[in-house]
């Protein structure tokens, strides 16, 4: 048991969560190829919370070893640990045996994907360009990527969102929005 | 009879053109500070304490007081109309505000939220001078087993919350229960689940995870729709405002929610938040039709509202008396008065007998003006509604993006966000409730951090040698339980 707790503490950090997304993938590619293949989507998340309590629960193992007055650090995480593996398993047994509705019909993923792409993009791009030049580039291609085609009035929306976080936020609150380090090479010359 | 005079003495006091002005100040302040996710009423009230160095102390109190009472309210307006909570204890009142919204009857929401947030906000007040010395006493007797089951109790809600998922509302909080171990341990300050990651040392920030898991998730799961017809989130409905008699039949659930409010504010570290889940989830069991719960019930939003602004009172009483602040925004205003040279506490009711009267006097006055001031801005919040959804929705997200930046300066905060905005519009997907996750998370370290202590002093069976903490236990094993079967029985029904 020491040597495995020595492990999670090092290695198994890193080995376990990856051990988990293998059994999850795993699980994706079989529900697909099945007769559950109308499950694909409640199987694997299922899957995942019960991999996700196993994890948690190995690497419980990893917590340094100290205790008061009989109370240990992992005492409480290995018991929401372990009732999420239970429950987890108890939702999948439901799915195996048919007593849940399949899979809700995809609708427009590719939207969703394209956003939270922004998303990301946006996030970056402050470190880049700064708060206030990605914040007005995200309002307006998010609203293009909506389908709202007014560019004029998009544009307006953008910069009158660049102007209401630089007063209410920038000014009036004080808080340190980035100004990346773009404008701040401009700025500097 | 004494205390009544004083009072009326400093209500004649603050009738004046510049108390009156700083209390509509405050309350303008405070709706600002509550309406803007980000900006907690702790923060706003701490961002207002410099302006007041140079005020009378009276009127220092009575200014932060007022933003203090508004920013309990203010949290509501964005949750009602974009379904992102301007504060954490206004996540109950997006349960069934937003989804009235999404019905075209913002206004109603918008109404209820307001009357209530009076209604509470007057009655934590009243129970604040009549019976601040007792209750503080009786707040004080309780010990951690005490607030272990008083944590338990406020578990118990998922029972009602799942509706007919009662196995995914119990998966999703105790999802939220796992959240919350992770970071440094409370107790013995060992690191948790933080793989080496100083970010996740504290855990995650409240705030971030709450706007994505309510508002981002929710904007997923229209984007993925890509439903566009209606164009704005109240649809064509002209808005609609509730007419007194309307207001008149929520009393009941007002009422009921406002003394939960104030007897759970009372209690530090207990909190609003958790006041606004207990009364929700008690109106859901007094309603006739708990399975609409959670699609736009106004008694759902009276019982979150009017028990959020009750704690606001309730947090004051063992600030004023004992010293001891009941929520994070009392031990900021705790601070403020000791600026000024006011020392909070026992002492406090002898020496300035006068500053306690002009408190109680601006907060009722306070309130009034909040009501006048909210019914004027509600006409103006309801347009959020109408704007098209191809708008609406980047500035939500920017919004959201803004807000979580601002709790700590942190783009950590704004990829906590992004990432629980994913996670939620995957739970929702698949029929997992939110509202259990977000009830882990707010009580997973109160429960966690009171069992330990309760154990240290006392040992395992600590929580059953009380019997404070064994009646709150029995009443939440009943909770949990009667909803349960009474779910199977209807199911055998049909």
């Amino acid at each position: 048991m020491e040597s495995f707790s020595s492990w999670v503490a090092g290695s198994g950090q890193a080995i376990l969560p990856l051990i988990g997304a293998c059994i999850v993938l795993l699980a994706w590619v079989l529900a697909r190829r099945g007769s559950m293949r109308h499950y694909v989507g409640r199987i694997t998340l299922d899957t995942a919370l019960a991999v996700t309590g196993l994890v948690a629960y190995a690497l419980t193992y990893g917590f340094p070893s100290m205790s008061f007055a009989g109370v240990d650090a992992e005492l409480v995480p290995r018991v929401w640990a372990g009732l999420l593996v239970a429950l987890a398993i108890a939702r999948l047994v439901r799915v195996f045996r048919a007593k849940e509705s399949p899979d809700p019909s995809a609708g427009r993923l590719d939207k969703v994907l394209l956003l939270m792409a922004l998303l990301v993009l946006k996030m970056v791009g402050i470190t880049w360009a700064g708060y206030f030049i990605s914040a007005g580039l995200f309002v307006f291609m998010c609203g293009f990527l909506l389908g709202y085609r007014d560019v004029p009035k998009l544009a307006l929306v953008a910069g009158g969102w660049v102007a209401f976080s630089y007063f209410v936020f920038y000014r009036l609150l004080s808080v340190p929005l980035p100004t990346g380090q773009l404008l701040a090479a401009i700025l500097r010359r | 009879m004494q205390g009544l005079i004083g009072l009326l003495k400093a209500a004649g006091s603050l009738m004046g053109l510049q108390p009156l002005l700083l209390i509509a100040a405050g309350i303008v302040v405070g709706i600002m500070a509550g309406a803007m996710p980000g900006v907690s009423p702790s923060m706003g009230v701490a961002l207002m304490v410099p302006f007041t160095y140079a005020m009378d102390p009276s009127l220092a109190l009575v200014y932060l007081a007022a933003i203090y009472l508004a920013a309990n309210y203010g949290g509501s307006i964005t949750a009602v109309t974009i379904n992102t909570p301007g504060t954490p204890s206004a996540v109950v009142t997006a349960f069934d505000g937003y989804p009235l919204a999404r019905k075209g009857r913002a206004g109603e929401a918008l109404g209820v939220s307001l009357v209530a947030s009076f209604v509470g906000g007057a009655v934590g007040i009243l129970v604040l001078m009549l019976f601040s010395g007792p209750l503080a006493k009786v707040a004080l007797k309780f010990w951690p087993a005490e607030y272990f089951s008083l944590a338990v109790l406020g578990l118990s809600t998922i029972a009602s919350m799942g509706g007919q998922n009662a196995l995914k509302s119990a998966i999703s909080a105790v999802l939220g229960l796992l959240i919350c171990t992770i970071g440094m341990d409370p107790v013995l300050g060992v690191s948790r689940f933080t793989f080496g990651n100083v970010n996740l040392f504290d855990g995650f920030e409240f705030i971030p995870m709450l706007i994505g898991l309510l508002a981002l998730s929710e904007v997923f799961v229209e984007v993925e729709k890509f439903d566009f017809a209606s164009e704005s989130v109240a649809g064509a409905e002209k808005a609609k405002w509730p007419s007194l008699g309307y207001y008149w039949k929520l009393r009941l659930s007002m009422l009921r929610a406002s003394v939960i409010g104030t007897i759970v504010g009372i209690f530090p570290g207990a909190g609003a938040t958790i006041a606004t889940f207990i009364s929700y989830d008690v109106e859901k069991r007094f309603s006739s039709t708990p399975e609409e719960f959670g699609q736009g019930m106004p008694e759902g939003v009276a019982a979150a509202e009017a028990s959020n602004s009750a704690s606001v009172g309730g947090a004051l009483v063992p600030m004023l008396t004992l010293g001891i602040p009941g929520s994070a925004t009392a031990a900021v205003l705790m601070g403020a008065l000791m600026i000024h040279n006011l020392q909070p506490g026992p002492e406090l009711f002898v020496k300035s007998p006068e500053l306690i009267y002009k408190l109680f006097a601006s907060l009722l006055i306070g309130n009034v003006i909040m009501l006048i001031l909210g019914l004027a801005g509600s006409r103006l919040w309801i347009n959020v509604t109408r704007v098209r959804k191809q708008i609406l929705f980047p500035l939500i997200f920017a919004f959201a993006m803004i807000g979580s930046y601002a709790v700590n300066s942190s783009m950590w905060d704004v990829m906590v966000c992004l990432g629980f905005g994913m996670f939620g519009w995957i739970l929702k997907r698949y029929g997992y409730p939110l509202p259990p996750l977000v009830l882990g998370t707010v009580l997973g370290e109160m429960a966690e951090v009171n069992l330990r202590r309760a154990v240290m002093m006392a040992g395992p069976t600590a929580i059953f040698q009380r019997p404070g903490s064994v009646a709150l236990l029995v009443v939440a094993a009943l909770s949990f339980a009667i909803p349960i079967i009474q779910a199977g029985k209807a199911r055998q029904r049909a």
